[in-house]
């Protein structure tokens, strides 16, 4: 079965700290959903074989701090990984979120997107390396990670990086940090939806783009986080 | 016939700078007012103001929309009262879907009124029922709201909305600009069709063609944020002909 994209249902991965270290074997797929809202420190490394395909989502929540490094190493030819991270964070949330994904050999592709919402005083930090080797030709790599900020206390700092030591690949990223759009705001109010359900409706479609390998009843138990998170700024 | 808006001495400044300075206008149940004016002259200003955008303070005068005093109240309590702007500029708002988004603002009106939730099968029947007024073709609401449409689908997905919350005063902020002449026919037919004896609309804009397809009761010509000449349909191919400089010259 190399090669395909047999859907696999997403587990949840409980990390501890002191962190793991984890390979999704040749030719197999893995999905895992890695829920936090509780501190820590999670240094996680995960080797992905030939023709092995890895999804992975983070999602952090809360008032939390937590310092999550992800190496993830593609070691096989045809290795894939889907990578998503969402934080929603009030208080004095505190989140480092480190990502180096590691194209070692060729025709391998990954594809990440993170999203962060910050209201409170709270902030997150976000590094983004893609490797790519002088081996790994036709790597696909992708990444984004956009932020949006809720009030003036909080913060978010985005630092994609591209480390490319072959000629024939395709590497994207982009980072931005932003706020509600005020014209998107008075637009949908103009349609008599209320301020607040306008805001929640912003958020919710800012962080479907991370959620989109996440099953629906994950995302949907989600709106209460980002309910209180309007309301808290 | 009732009075449904009244406009009287309006002054309204956008940041420091005065725009409107000293507007009166009273429209009633059943009629089109036309807007037109050189660029610059305010007419956004006042749709804006009429809908409540916050970055506009209304510095004196007053604004009354059926009896009760418009300038306090929210960009939503305004539209819950009845009030519609067709945008100039649409927005896009990626991610969410035309039938979301019409959704969330067909509930929010509902529940205005002391209603539950409108139903899956009565929502698909009122988006299909106005869809085919603007002539959109049914992959339209699952489209993202505005993202990636062209100038006259935009304009098509504010008659839409307007369909959709039935306002009993649509304020239609150059509706026709950036138009082709299939797309223009479309807005203009759509909004002529919601035309009742109980609703109102105001047309701002450059053009006669648009009252072509929906013939306004009154024109009005706004210059320096006042309105310095209002006449019937005639008006507006005089204005056409001939421009603004023998109105404004006569001044």
């Amino acid at each position: 079965m190399t090669g395909s994209s047999m859907p696999c249902r997403m587990e949840t991965l409980e990390l501890k700290e002191g962190g793991a270290r984890l390979s999704v074997e040749r030719g197999s797929s893995r999905s895992w959903l890695v829920m936090q809202s509780s501190g820590g420190d999670f240094p996680v490394e995960i080797t992905v074989e030939e023709d092995a395909s890895l999804e992975l989502a983070f999602i952090v929540l809360g008032d939390v701090r937590v310092r999550n490094s992800l190496t993830v190493n593609l070691v096989g030819s045809g290795a894939s990984c889907r990578l998503r991270g969402l934080w929603l964070l009030g208080g004095n949330a505190d989140v480092k979120f480190e990502v180096r994904m590691n194209h070692e050999v060729p025709q391998c592709n990954s594809e990440q997107v993170f999203k962060g919402i910050c209201g409170g005083s709270a902030r997150s930090d976000f590094f983004g390396l893609i490797k790519v080797d002088p081996d790994a030709q036709k790597t696909d790599a992708r990444q984004q990670c956009h932020n949006l900020l809720l009030t003036e206390a909080a913060r978010a700092n985005a630092k994609p990086q591209l480390e490319i030591y072959a000629d024939d690949v395709i590497c994207t990223h982009g980072a931005t940090v932003g706020r509600l759009r005020d014209e998107e705001l008075f637009y949908m109010r103009s349609r008599g939806i209320s301020l607040e359900e306008a805001k929640k409706i912003q958020l919710t479609v800012f962080a479907a783009e991370a959620l989109d390998i996440v099953p629906e009843d994950v995302s949907a138990g989600l709106q209460g986080w980002i309910d209180a998170i309007t309301l808290s700024e | 016939m009732n009075t449904m808006l009244k406009i009287e001495n309006l002054h309204a400044a956008v940041g420091e700078k005065e725009i409107l300075r000293g507007i009166d206008l009273e429209i009633k149940a059943g009629e089109v007012h036309a807007i037109m004016g050189p660029n610059g002259a305010g007419k956004s200003t006042l749709a804006a103001t009429l809908a409540g955008m916050d970055n506009i303070t209304v510095t004196e005068g007053t604004i009354r929309f059926e009896g009760e005093d418009l300038v306090p109240m929210s960009p939503e309590e305004r539209s819950w009262k009845g009030i519609f702007l067709g945008f100039q500029y649409p927005v896009e708002i990626p991610g969410l879907t035309n039938a979301n988004f019409m959704k969330a603002a067909v509930n929010e009106h509902r529940k205005q009124r002391g209603l539950g939730p409108v139903s899956a099968v009565e929502f698909l029947r009122m988006m299909k029922e106005k869809m085919a007024l603007v002539e959109m073709d049914s992959s339209f609401s699952s489209r993202a709201v505005n993202a990636g449409f062209s100038g006259g689908e935009k304009k098509r997905n504010e008659v839409f909305q307007m369909a959709m919350l039935d306002p009993k005063l649509a304020i239609l902020d150059e509706s026709d600009s950036g138009l082709d002449v299939d797309a223009l026919r479309i807005v203009g037919t759509g909004v002529d069709k919601l035309r009742r004896p109980d609703n109102a609309t105001i047309l701002i804009t450059h053009y006669q063609r648009l009252l072509d397809y929906i013939v306004p009761d009154f024109i009005h010509v706004l210059y320096k944020g006042r309105i310095v000449m209002t006449g019937d349909k005639s008006l507006a191919r005089e204005i056409e002909d001939r421009g603004y400089d023998w109105i404004i010259n006569a001044l």
